[in-house]
């Protein structure tokens, strides 16, 4: 009796995850469109923002990770549109990607005295290039987090933002992402961005496993809404992350032993400015502010998948004294549990559940007829999920950069951002 | 479980049909929005791939005009609508386009879109209603635009702010100014677009500095730093470094070095012993801004300021101020706190003395003993890794005869104060 209970259990959560759910995200996509075409011509790029003198000035911080792809983010970083910004790029690789970057961008070894505000591994060398917006630092550091402490600790200016050598930003894309901190800058202490689908840079056929990666990230793109409540970045798919460097020194800056170090800063934060009781704001911006460069194996990405689980796994036994407790207001009492029940029990029901679903024929709770309806109205409420994800991450119209004429045969635009900036 | 047998055959049905149709309008629709958009798209580029070419062409202006013309001509109102938020700005070709898009088709209704908008849907075309209007240098433009950024959405505010920035029309800087003050949007925002304003504005300006708000005063004061011609300003600039707010003194200084770095001398020695760091991080900055290297002797002690962007601030002032700084640099690579020592030592590496030091005299058999001495305190200062980069960055050629001289030096490496 237990049992088939069980069965039933199994199929009603199985039909309103997906038969119900499916065209309830749906709805919720509809929404967020309309919201976003009403913001479709929002944020023109606008060269006098770009140009100004009271445009809040932007460290960048690229951990290099011994990524070869590096030397091209640099110079993709160092082409972004924006007013006064450095790029302190630190080299947490091997020795010939330094040198490589020393005969690239015209390196000279020089001494920086700098506040070590951040426990970090000792930096072997510091220099500089013609460019003077460019500091290279040389720092074995063992993790992302490492490296990232150590940038900030040589960062000159109010806001970091943290990127990466795997995606490419769009030329406008640092000033869209600071709208919200130019705007308020004493209360935005954070803002997360996510990357659009893997582009094929080299034109390249996307295979199977490149397809069921994208659909899968379009997938996490509407099923986050813990996440979303956090204003966390998408999982898988992180744009560039901003913070303002006084709260990362706050917080005693980013964790060295977990892989997902910002999710781990984002809830150290809330929880920091929560007991401060002061007003703050932790923005996600959805719409993509670039694009990933490459695509991982399947083999990497499954590798990346569990370390990730392991890390986020650890961050929250870490914030449990959070999970729950009335003092973080709506962090605590909703947005931490619906992030971990999200994260850690629905993946495992859901496997559970599907496995079940067979054996509710063989038990008699559904017949033949039956099940195959069943399994049919959950695919086809998976696929209205994920045809919906599509619709929501389909990119807007282009409203073509204003101040300057395209190139002859460009129909390509930018991407607009949806208005998706709630904040605590 | 019969019950619930029975109800499962009874909902499952309509549900698949249901879910089945759902996903299938859900692919038309994903199929049809997509096409529209790519056409749009391809509409708005190739509308400007035109314009981009008739500005280029050699055709006359009248010329011109008929070929704008027809290119309107080929596109609905909400069309334009798209194109006119897309038109480049400081563009013959766009203004054109703008007149001749309002004007051939029907003026009033481009008007009642920029005059409100009756949905969250319709804000974009308010928005871009705006800009086409204000390329075409609509007559009444500012007063849409004074309405725009009285609006309560701040996009709407946002928008408006950004074209009043552009248009050569004083109510437009007395719009801005009035939002500046009011403080219904972002300040920093509104004094970006009256920072590039493009009629000179002091006069509008002139009254923020006396405004009881001290953030109002703040931007008052900045602003003013572009128009240093303003009769009386630097007096009004240097009372101000006196102000009560903090933010007003920093923003003194710093916008009185702008507008005369010598004038700005005097306050910003009195300001070097301001009690908030970052009023005095500024007195050291305006300083550096004088590029006079007899005031290093003011600034150097903040090498050794309780605060570390003031810190920061001493160094870039002393660079400014070129190598003749030196001299004033050396007693403070024996300074008792650390962070003095390496900071001299820092500006002496910054400023060439090192290099140049150390080059000549290893290229001597009969070293200098007063500038070996030098050597010795500078490399004691910087620690390992300042004479290491010294090493990585003099010519391949003198490098030997560079580390000879360091261990020559005979001095244990000093370590750089964490």
């Amino acid at each position: 009796m237990v049992l088939r209970l069980l069965l039933v259990v199994a199929v009603a959560y199985l039909l309103t995850a997906y038969a119900i759910g499916g065209p309830l995200q749906l709805g919720r996509v509809l929404t967020a469109i309309l919201r976003r075409h009403r913001a479709r011509y929002r944020g023109h790029q606008d060269d006098v923002l770009a140009n100004s003198r009271f445009t809040i000035p932007v460290s960048i911080v690229l951990p290099t990770g011994g990524d070869p792809r590096s030397l091209d983010a640099i110079e993709h970083l160092l082409g972004l549109s924006y007013a006064e910004f450095e790029v302190v790029v630190v080299n947490d690789g091997p020795t010939t990607l330094l040198h490589e970057m020393r005969n690239r961008f015209g390196l000279s070894a020089c001494e920086v005295f700098y506040r070590r505000s951040l426990p970090t591994e000792p930096v072997r060398a510091i220099y500089r290039s013609s460019d003077h917006r460019l500091l290279v630092v040389d720092c074995p550091a063992a993790t992302r987090g490492d490296a990232l402490n150590c940038g900030v600790n040589l960062a000159r200016y109010r806001y970091i933002c943290c990127t990466t050598p795997r995606a490419r930003y769009s030329r406008e894309a640092l000033i869209e992402a600071m709208r919200p901190a130019l705007e308020d800058p004493a209360l935005v202490v954070g803002i997360t961005t996510s990357l659009g689908s893997i582009r094929d840079h080299d034109n390249a056929r996307a295979d199977t496993f490149a397809i069921l990666q994208r659909l899968s990230s379009l997938r996490r793109l509407i099923t986050r809404t813990g996440a979303r409540r956090l204003n966390l970045s998408v999982e898988g798919l992180p744009g560039f992350t901003l913070w303002r460097r006084d709260v990362v020194l706050e917080v005693g800056g980013f964790a060295t032993d977990v892989e997902s170090e910002h999710v781990d800063l984002t809830f150290r934060v809330h929880r920091h400015m929560l007991r401060k009781g002061e007003e703050y704001r932790i923005v996600h911006l959805s719409e993509p502010v670039g694009d990933a460069a490459t695509e991982r194996s399947v083999a990497e990405h499954v590798e990346y998948r569990l370390a990730r689980q392991r890390s986020i796994a650890r961050i929250l036994w870490r914030s449990r004294g959070m999970i729950g407790n009335p003092r973080y207001g709506r962090v605590g009492l909703v947005d931490l549990p619906l992030y971990l029940f999200g994260m850690f029990v629905v993946p495992w029901l859901e496997l559970a559940c599907l496995v079940a679903l067979p054996f509710t024929s063989i038990a008699g709770v559904l017949t033949g007829r039956q099940l195959l309806l069943v399994v049919l109205a959950i695919a086809l409420g998976n696929a209205v999920l994920l045809t919906a994800a599509m619709l929501q991450a389909a990119p807007a119209p282009p409203a073509t950069p204003p101040t300057s004429w395209p190139s002859a045969g460009s129909t390509s635009g930018r991407r607009r951002r949806s208005p998706t900036t709630a904040g605590t | 479980m019969d019950i619930l047998s029975s109800l499962l055959t009874m909902i499952l049905v309509p549900l698949v049909v249901i879910l089945a149709t759902l996903w299938a309008a859900l692919c038309i629709y994903i199929v049809l929005a997509a096409r529209h958009a790519r056409e749009s798209a391809a509409g708005v580029a190739q509308a400007l791939q035109e314009l981009q070419r008739i500005e280029a062409s050699d055709l006359t202006p009248e010329a011109q005009v008929r070929e704008i013309d027809t290119l309107v001509g080929r596109f609905d109102r909400v069309m334009l609508l798209r194109i006119g938020a897309a038109l480049p700005e400081r563009s013959p070709a766009s203004e054109i386009f703008a007149r001749v898009a309002t004007t051939r088709n029907d003026l009033d209704w481009f008007v009642q879109q920029a005059s409100a908008s009756r949905n969250p849907r319709a804000n974009w075309r308010r928005i871009a209603a705006l800009r086409l209007l204000a390329h075409h240098g609509y007559s009444n433009i500012v007063p849409l635009l004074g309405d725009a950024v009285a609006d309560h959405d701040s996009e709407i505010v946002g928008a408006a702010v950004a074209v009043l920035g552009r248009i050569p029309d004083m109510k437009a800087a007395e719009i801005l100014v009035a939002a500046l003050k009011n403080g219904r949007y972002a300040p920093s925002r509104v004094a970006t677009y009256l920072d590039s304003f493009p009629l000179p504005i002091p006069t509008l300006l002139r009254p923020l500095l006396h405004h009881p708000d001290a953030t109002v005063r703040y931007w008052g004061v900045m602003l003013l730093a572009r128009h240093s011609h303003a009769s009386g300003l630097e007096e009004e600039l240097a009372a101000l470094t006196r102000d009560q707010a903090p933010l007003v003194r920093r923003a003194a200084i710093a916008s009185l070095a702008r507008v005369n770095a010598a004038a700005a001398v005097p306050p910003a020695r009195e300001l070097l012993g301001d009690q908030v760091w970052y009023v005095r991080a500024h007195a050291a900055r305006a300083l550096g801004e004088a590029e006079d290297p007899g005031l290093a002797e003011a600034v150097a002690p903040l090498l050794a300021d309780r605060e570390w962007w003031v810190r920061t601030a001493a160094k870039e002032a002393l660079q400014r101020m070129g190598s003749e700084v030196w001299s004033v640099l050396v007693p403070y690579l024996d300074h008792t706190d650390a962070f003095a020592r390496n900071g001299a030592a820092e500006v002496l590496q910054n400023i060439g003395i090192l290099d140049s030091l150390i080059v000549l005299e290893a290229a001597t058999s009969r070293p200098s003993p007063a500038k070996i001495e030098m050597l010795r305190k500078i490399a004691a200062a910087g620690g390992t890794r300042m004479t290491e980069a010294l090493l990585d960055r003099v010519d391949k050629d003198a490098r030997p005869r560079v580390r000879d001289l360091l261990a020559s030096l005979g001095l244990e490496p000093a370590g750089a104060a964490l």
